[in-house]
């Protein structure tokens, strides 16, 4: 099987328990890479500036779509900038120059096979952006 | 000489040095260069290397005789015999964004500039942003259920205030050929010129751009098996002549002092600054081992290489409800690649499937074409594409891909 498809990003990319979309989100944005045509769109509700709750609809590559899950699963408890450390860490790991190991965050690991691709990188990364851009945008 | 894609691969030292590992199918975005190309550069820069036209020395005479040469090297490729209607580029990118703002600056608002939902992003954005410079119109002709252009609807797309149509050649998405001389003719006699991007077919062979009846034609040497950097556009002299320069800087003036600058005859009004010289050289090398193949031959090659690729394809999904060949169907005439949809499977995974466990190297995404996927109700294609050194086992190897990603990823 090929390193990058493996059992765990295959899973994650199938999840659908998160999929859909809110009634009355508090923040919402779509975003979508013009080279690859992957594209996101989150959602999250919020209680004094934490977020609550995650849906998104993705619609793109099996690494996308399991970065977008493993996104849902892990946001519920972030503030901003709880969400902000989350993507530079992320970004950070998967472009560490060779040599030099950028310990994922927590529950990313699945990612470290990424290293090498680095025109993958962004796929993975399309999702975290999305929810910065979805904060930005309050309603 | 007889085609021979034996002979072929070993004149191409990435090609036969990779090989059986890798197959590489992207030749729709770079070609390989061959070994001459290689040398012509490198002896170039060995012995000839120094500015042009701008020193009495040695080498630079050598050096401007080189660039001449190669100039001249592209109007045979072009079929034409006025070498100074041929300008160096960039590429072909560079040369429709040269075009846009030369020939922008004569419309005025109001006028018209055909393009088509089938046009690379090359032959998109320039005009774009020429309409927010100068409020000019753009209209868009269609196409068809094969992604061709629907020439049936030429007469309500092209009108009195068409000044321009520039159209693809032959299309990177859907490979499909464009009819010129019924465009030339239909445009023509509404007083509109004609600009054709001929980046995906000036690498199947030698041009006649008279016989096309075109007033500008663009192309890019990385595409036709030479290097980067470095590419053409061609235009009438009558047409070009009236254009102004889109760039400014030494090599296009006539004469200069600080209230105004008089500006240089063709080619050279449209060639600032140091020109790619030894990047010419190896696009001339390029074209001369074009000119030598058996271009009959390797056409035949290519296209049987094409149909037995889209055969292999169809024979997995005889229903077709997995995989959608887009353009022309099998027996057309059309550009030797395809792009495809596989339903389940995201272009960007079936490539990067391909490339992991197939050594084939293919590409995935829009292909530059945006509004060509969004028409088609796609979120981007899968894409195959031949070069002169392309075997029956390349095709194999990327059909036992297919097989793989819809066992993996479907």
């Amino acid at each position: 099987m090929s390193d990058i498809y493996n059992e765990r990003i295959l899973a994650l990319s199938k999840d659908q328990t998160l999929t859909g979309a809110f009634e009355e989100p508090d923040h919402e944005a779509t975003l979508t890479n013009p080279l690859c045509g992957d594209r996101v769109h989150i959602q999250f509700c919020c209680a004094e500036d934490q977020i609550t709750a995650v849906r998104y609809r993705t619609r793109g590559c099996l690494l996308c779509k399991a970065a977008s899950a493993l996104f849902a699963f892990s946001a519920p408890g972030m503030d901003r900038n709880d969400l902000l450390r989350l993507q530079q860490s992320l970004e950070a790991s998967l472009k560490a120059p060779q040599g030099q190991d950028i310990p994922f965050p927590a529950g990313h690991e699945i990612f470290a096979v990424l290293r090498s691709h680095r025109n993958r990188h962004g796929c993975v990364l399309l999702p975290y952006f999305a929810a910065l851009e979805a904060w930005r945008a309050c309603r | 000489m007889a085609f021979d894609v034996t002979k072929i691969i070993g004149e191409f030292p990435l090609i036969s040095q990779e090989s059986p590992g890798l197959h590489y199918l992207d030749n729709a975005a770079s070609a390989q260069v061959p070994q001459c190309v290689i040398e012509a550069m490198a002896t170039h820069d060995t012995r000839s290397r120094a500015n042009v036209k701008r020193a009495a020395h040695r080498l630079a005479d050598q050096a401007t005789r080189a660039f001449d040469s190669a100039r001249m090297q592209v109007g045979r490729y072009l079929g034409i015999s006025d070498v100074d209607e041929v300008v160096f580029t960039s590429g072909a990118t560079a040369g429709i964004n040269i075009l846009a703002w030369s020939l922008g600056q004569r419309l005025k608002p109001g006028d018209e500039i055909l393009l088509s939902i089938l046009e690379h992003h090359s032959n998109l954005v320039p005009w774009q942003m020429l309409r927010e410079r100068t409020g000019i119109v753009l209209r868009f002709l269609p196409v068809d259920e094969a992604c061709r252009l629907d020439l049936t609807a030429l007469e309500q797309h092209i009108g009195p205030r068409t000044k321009l149509v520039a159209l693809t050649h032959g299309s990177n998405v859907s490979g499909a050929i464009t009819d010129v001389p019924a465009i030339a003719r239909y445009a023509h006699a509404r007083g509109a010129l004609l600009m054709l991007d001929g980046a995906q077919v000036a690498p199947h062979g030698p041009l006649n751009l008279p016989s096309l009846d075109v007033d500008f034609y663009v192309f890019s040497s990385h595409k036709v098996y030479g290097p980067t950097g470095v590419g053409v556009l061609w235009g009438r002299r009558e047409y070009l002549e009236e254009l102004p320069p889109a760039f400014g800087g030494g090599e296009m003036i006539r004469s200069v002092d600080l209230k105004r600058s008089l500006y240089g005859p063709l080619p050279h009004r449209f060639e600032a600054g140091t020109p790619p010289i030894t990047q010419a050289t190896g696009l001339s090398t390029a074209l001369s081992w074009l000119m030598k193949q058996d271009l009959e031959g390797m056409q035949n090659h290519l296209r049987q290489l094409t149909d037995r690729t889209i055969a292999g394809l169809m024979s997995m999904d005889r229903s077709m409800s997995r995989i959608r060949i887009l353009g022309p169907p099998i027996g057309e005439r059309r550009l030797p690649l395809i792009s495809f949809v596989l339903k389940e499977a995201h272009p960007h995974d079936i490539c990067q499937v391909m490339n992991d466990r197939h050594g084939v190297a293919a590409r995935g995404g829009f292909h530059c074409a945006q509004p060509l996927h969004d028409f088609m109700g796609l979120d981007g294609s899968t894409r195959v594409s031949f070069g002169a050194y392309n075997t029956t086992s390349d095709v194999d190897a990327f059909l036992r891909g297919v097989e793989d990603c819809i066992a993996l990823l479907c």
